[in-house]
């Protein structure tokens, strides 16, 4: 209720308040301060710069990896919201964002905490694929049942983790044995 | 003292008078109220309520408090009356038996009865008249938030502590109730005495109708509705203030000379438009001059005025839209989100309230009128500024662009709803073009589904299409309530309520029970992802806190229990079913339609997936209270 708004006016999401608004101009140009800094450079750096941060900060985007399919899915997401990215600059801005936030791409100025996991089959797949993305603290902070870690790591597999259809049992069994409610 | 009392008998003052004046003189209240008592009317002697006139609209009633409040809401046009019933309410409905042109509408909950009648105005036109019990005043508030941030005319009424014992710490009073209305009221009054009561109910319909509406609160004390007096009620017409402001003949000429001869204009819209009925209006200018319209669409928006279908209609409102790209003449007409700056333009806002405009962002001009008759004027001025032909040639050219960018954006919908289109569990967009094809084109659609905004551009609305009604700050659990509402209003039109499953958990299913009750033939569709969605995305991404970091989602999941909304509007007296694969939404759809031409209300608790960040964890704060006991009792 009130949260919920809040929470978007924080956001900038109720009214698309310009939080760190740029123009095409001023992106190309290098003048775009906050908004374009955090973007890396990269062909059509522009287009997403200006249209995303017209509705929010460019927190939740540079916070995330994913390949072209997730991405894909997140801009149509904005699209049906109402981000103005039109027909021909879909693939351009996918393409943008799965390279510069893409699976493997650093997080600037972080470091990600340092995660022994436990031994057994399959822990090798998930030190290399799923820190990819995001840290091992994120994969071992929270117990999850069988079921519940097959639908994790097949969405995973969707948005960027390299895992083929074996490596993706593998990773579940190993989960579900090392990582599950007690 | 003789004088005083030979006045009050010979009607010459009021019974507040003759109290004061017995005050005045010495008396105790009470002594003064036993003494204006035995002064007072017979009640035996009363006569018949409407019975006697006093002059054309005007009549003279006699009876209870009570009487007087119904006897002025029938006077004023009101056909329904929502409520739930405590002990002090009694003066109300005992007078309502002998008024059968309002029909009373029960609810079960407070909110609910304040949604139904917020639901009701919005679709009406006409004050939705809401009585609740004194005791749950704040779970009504919650609704009337809705109808305050939206401009909706609702007519919140209790019956007060009596005047004798309020102040007296009894276990169900707190003092002073009307400041708590204050934020969200355009006006709140207790009634002072049982021969103003009709007096104060018309004034309060007067604030609450008169442009611009909103909702108001009126608390009478339950001695004061018990008490035998006669008063004056009047009908609408005597203190109706239709407020028909044209605006002013320069502005309008200013406005329409640079609409003519603007580069690259733009027109925003919103819910001041639904509000002042004048949709054709802003349709005839729009075309008039091929100018594209953006707006309506997101928080903040109840309505969608505009024709979605309209080739001149370009999508929700940015200050950078990629299309029509640089504006330099925007006129916003009806809404406060729109009038933001964009960069390089000159701002018009057209307003029907003068308190919203110009509020938060700057505008070169406000314009503060009736929307109907203000865009009518700046049509006459365009029209006699510059002869048909050329304006035809300055629409073709515009809306020739208009269409081209429609074409592709059409083009670019159908692609995203075949790419999100998972044909083993349904998501929003194939939900929406699903319920675009199940809907009949009359359809009124009641929403309250954060989620689900990304359905809405899949859908037809406004025009000769569906009509879309939500709530601007989506306060949750409104819908189901608003549609028996809406029903209400518009019976003759099939009406369909879409709830997030986080909404029907607030609000739910309370409003089913009136529904069942009242045989109101409603679709009621339960969006359900068991979970706040899109909070649970913004708090991940925007936030981006511990809850991201470990992935554990402290507050959104609604799973664990799995609500079944179905079998719980069952138990509520209206049939449900679960809907999980997308190849069946039509057969249930046509199954709910079915029921509701026989008359009755149905549920599609429909199972969509969830999307964004973080959206298979299940995860939520594990906790047993049982787990906590050293005695298992």
């Amino acid at each position: 209720m009130t949260r919920i708004v809040r929470a978007a006016v924080l956001a900038g999401l109720v009214f698309c308040v310009p939080m760190a608004t740029v123009t095409a101009q001023e992106a190309r140009e290098g003048k775009a301060g906050f908004a374009a800094s955090v973007f890396p450079d990269g062909p059509d750096r522009e287009l997403v710069a200006v249209n995303c941060t017209q509705c929010h900060s460019p927190q939740p985007i540079v916070q995330l990896r994913m390949n072209a399919q997730g991405w894909r899915n997140q801009v149509y997401n904005m699209i049906l919201r109402g981000a103005q990215i039109g027909p021909g600059q879909i693939e351009p801005v996918v393409t943008y964002l799965s390279t510069v936030f893409g699976p493997g791409q650093p997080f600037p100025g972080q470091t990600l905490p340092q995660v022994t996991l436990a031994a057994g089959e399959g822990s090798n797949l998930v030190e290399g694929g799923c820190q990819l993305c995001h840290g091992l603290d994120r994969v071992t902070a929270t117990p999850r049942s069988h079921d519940q870690w097959q639908l994790i790591v097949n969405r995973m597999a969707f948005v960027g983790a390299p895992l083929d259809e074996d490596q993706k049992k593998t990773v579940v069994a190993y989960l579900s044995a090392h990582y599950a409610p007690k | 003292m003789k004088d005083l009392i030979r006045q009050y008998i010979d009607a010459g003052i009021s019974r507040r008078k003759l109290m004061r004046g017995l005050s005045a003189a010495g008396f105790t209240a009470a002594a003064a109220r036993t003494v204006a008592d035995a002064l007072g009317p017979v009640p035996a002697m009363a006569a018949e309520p409407g019975n006697v006139g006093t002059g054309q609209g005007i009549r003279e009633v006699t009876g209870t408090g009570g009487m007087l409040y119904m006897q002025q809401l029938k006077s004023a046009g009101v056909e329904y009356i929502f409520f739930n019933p405590s002990t002090g309410d009694a003066p109300f409905y005992d007078a309502a038996v002998d008024v059968p042109e309002i029909q009373l509408i029960k609810g079960i909950q407070e909110g609910a009865v304040v949604a139904m009648a917020d639901g009701y105005a919005r679709l009406s036109g006409k004050v939705g008249v809401a009585q609740i019990a004194n005791v749950g005043l704040p779970n009504g508030m919650t609704q009337l938030v809705n109808s305050w941030k939206d401009r909706v005319p609702v007519l919140l009424t209790v019956a007060a502590f009596g005047t004798e014992t309020a102040g007296r710490d009894y276990p169900q009073d707190y003092d002073h109730q009307e400041p708590m209305l204050s934020p969200i009221t355009k006006y709140f009054w207790l009634a002072e005495s049982a021969s103003g009561i009709a007096d104060v109910t018309r004034r309060a319909i007067k604030f609450a109708t008169t442009p611009p509406t909103g909702p108001v609160f009126l608390s009478i004390p339950d001695d004061l509705l018990r008490q035998q007096v006669s008063a004056q009620v009047w009908d609408k017409a005597l203190f109706s203030v239709p407020m028909r402001i044209r605006p002013d003949k320069d502005d309008v000429e200013t406005v329409a000379k640079l609409l003519i001869e603007a580069k690259n204009p733009l027109i925003t819209v919103g819910d001041g438009i639904t509000l002042s009925h004048a949709e054709m209006e802003v349709v005839r200018l729009a075309e008039l001059l091929g100018i594209p319209v953006a707006g309506q669409s997101g928080l903040g928006y109840w309505s969608k005025p505009f024709p979605t279908t309209n080739p001149l209609y370009v999508g929700p409102f940015v200050p950078q839209s990629r299309f029509p790209g640089a504006v330099d003449v925007h006129f916003n007409i009806g809404d406060q989100t729109a009038e933001r700056t964009m960069r390089g333009a000159r701002t018009i806002t057209m307003r029907v309230d003068p308190i919203g405009a110009a509020h938060t962002w700057p505008v070169d001009m406000a314009m503060v009128c009736d929307i109907r008759l203000g865009v009518a004027d700046i049509i006459a001025a365009v029209q006699a500024m510059a002869t048909a032909p050329r304006l035809k040639q300055i629409a073709d050219a515009r809306a020739a662009r208009a269409r081209e960018y429609n074409a592709g954006m059409a083009k670019m919908r159908d692609t995203i709803a075949k790419d999100l289109n998972n044909a083993g569990s349904i998501t929003m967009e194939r939900l929406g073009v699903e319920l675009e094809t199940a809907m009949e084109k009359d359809t009124i659609y009641v929403s309250d589904c954060d989620s689900g905004r990304t359905m809405d551009p899949f859908m037809a609305w406004g025009g000769a299409d569906k009509t879309y009604i939500s709530t601007g700050p989506s306060i949750l659990g409104w819908a189901q309530a608003a549609s028996t509402g809406a029903k209400l209003a518009r019976p003759n039109m099939p009406v369909v309520s879409a709830t997030g499953d986080g909404s029907a958990l607030f609000g739910g299913p309370q409003p089913l029970w009136s529904q069942a009750r009242y045989a109101a033939p409603i679709t009621n569709i339960v969006v359900n992802n068991r979970s706040y969605n899109n909070e649970r995305n913004r708090i991940w991404s925007i936030i981006a806190g511990e809850q991201f970091r470990a992935g554990k989602d402290m507050t959104c999941y609604n799973g664990s229990p799995d609500v079944d909304f179905a079998k719980s509007a069952q138990a509520f007296g209206v049939e449900g079913e679960t809907v999980s694969d997308p190849a069946k939404i039509q057969e249930s759809m046509k199954r709910a339609k079915r029921a509701n031409i026989e008359g009755r209300p149905y549920l599609l608790d429909i199972l969509v997936d969830r999307e964004g960040v973080g959206a298979m964890s299940e995860w939520h704060p594990p906790y047993s209270v049982a787990a906590q006991r050293t005695r298992k009792v």
